[in-house]
C-alpha cells in the first residue's frame, strides 16, 4: 500500500509527470498553472510520501447545475484526473484512490465556500458504472463518441460517506 | 490541446433536467457502501502529516 498526499500545483516541477494520454499530460505541463492563476480551476498533485513524486493529479472548477426553469445550483467540477502511467494495473487499484483524494478535495472547499453537487465527467461505460455503483446520476449523455457522461452526487451525501 | 478540454472548464454553466435534479435531490444522505469502502481503502493511503 502507497502513502500519499495531495499537494498545491506550485511546490513542484511538473516535468516529469506522464500519465500516457497527451491531453492530459499537455494540460498539466502547460496548462494548470495558468489556468489556475486565472481563477478557472485549481489542480492538485498527488505525491507518494516515500519517493515525493508526482504519482497522480486531478482538477477542481467551480460550475453551475441548472435547470429548464432557471433554478441555479452551485457546485464542483472534478475536470480533469490523471494517475502516472507507470501506476496503472497496480494492485490495490490507484485510480480510485485517487478519485477519492479529488472528493476529499472538494468536500474541503465546500466547506469553505458552500456548494450543493459534485459533478464527473466519465469517458467511458467502466467509468460510468464506476460512479453508478457509489450513487452518482447521470445527468447528461454524451453527444458524440467523444464526448463524457456527466454525472453527479450531492456533496452531502459525500459527506456523510466521509464521516461514517 | 483539444478545444473540448477548454470548453469543458469555460461552460461553467450546465443544463441539466429539472426532473433529474430533483431526483438526485431528493435522494437521502444516507453513507453509499460503494463510497464508504472506497473511502476507507483511501484513508488508509493518506500520509500521517493528514
Amino acid at each position: 500500500m502507497i502513502a500519499a498526499r495531495v499537494e498545491a500545483l506550485h511546490k513542484h516541477k511538473l516535468d516529469g509527470f506522464t500519465c500516457g494520454d497527451g491531453d492530459l499530460d499537455d494540460w498539466l505541463h502547460r496548462k494548470a498553472k495558468p489556468m489556475g492563476g486565472d481563477g478557472l480551476n485549481r489542480t492538485h498533485l498527488w505525491i507518494e510520501d516515500q519517493t515525493d513524486q508526482i504519482i497522480g493529479y486531478f482538477a477542481l472548477a467551480p460550475c453551475f447545475a441548472e435547470n429548464e426553469i432557471g433554478q441555479s445550483y452551485p457546485s464542483i467540477l472534478l475536470a480533469k484526473l490523471a494517475l502516472h502511467q507507470d501506476l496503472r494495473g497496480n494492485k490495490p487499484r490507484l485510480g480510485p484512490l485517487l478519485i477519492a483524494a479529488a472528493f476529499e478535495t472538494a468536500l474541503r472547499g465546500a466547506d469553505l465556500v458552500g456548494g450543493r453537487f459534485l459533478a464527473v465527467d466519465a469517458m467511458t461505460q467502466k467509468n460510468v458504472d464506476f460512479y453508478l455503483g457509489m450513487d452518482f446520476e447521470v445527468v447528461q449523455e454524451p453527444k458524440a463518441d467523444d464526448e463524457p457522461t456527466r454525472l453527479l452526487i450531492k456533496l452531502s451525501t459525500l459527506r456523510k460517506s466521509f464521516q461514517a | 490541446m483539444d478545444q473540448k478540454h477548454y470548453k469543458q472548464l469555460l461552460d461553467v454553466t450546465f443544463h441539466v433536467q429539472k426532473s433529474t435534479i430533483d431526483k438526485v435531490l431528493g435522494k437521502s444522505d444516507h453513507p453509499v457502501p460503494a463510497l464508504q469502502r472506497l473511502v476507507q481503502d483511501y484513508k488508509a493511503t493518506r500520509s500521517a502529516a493528514h
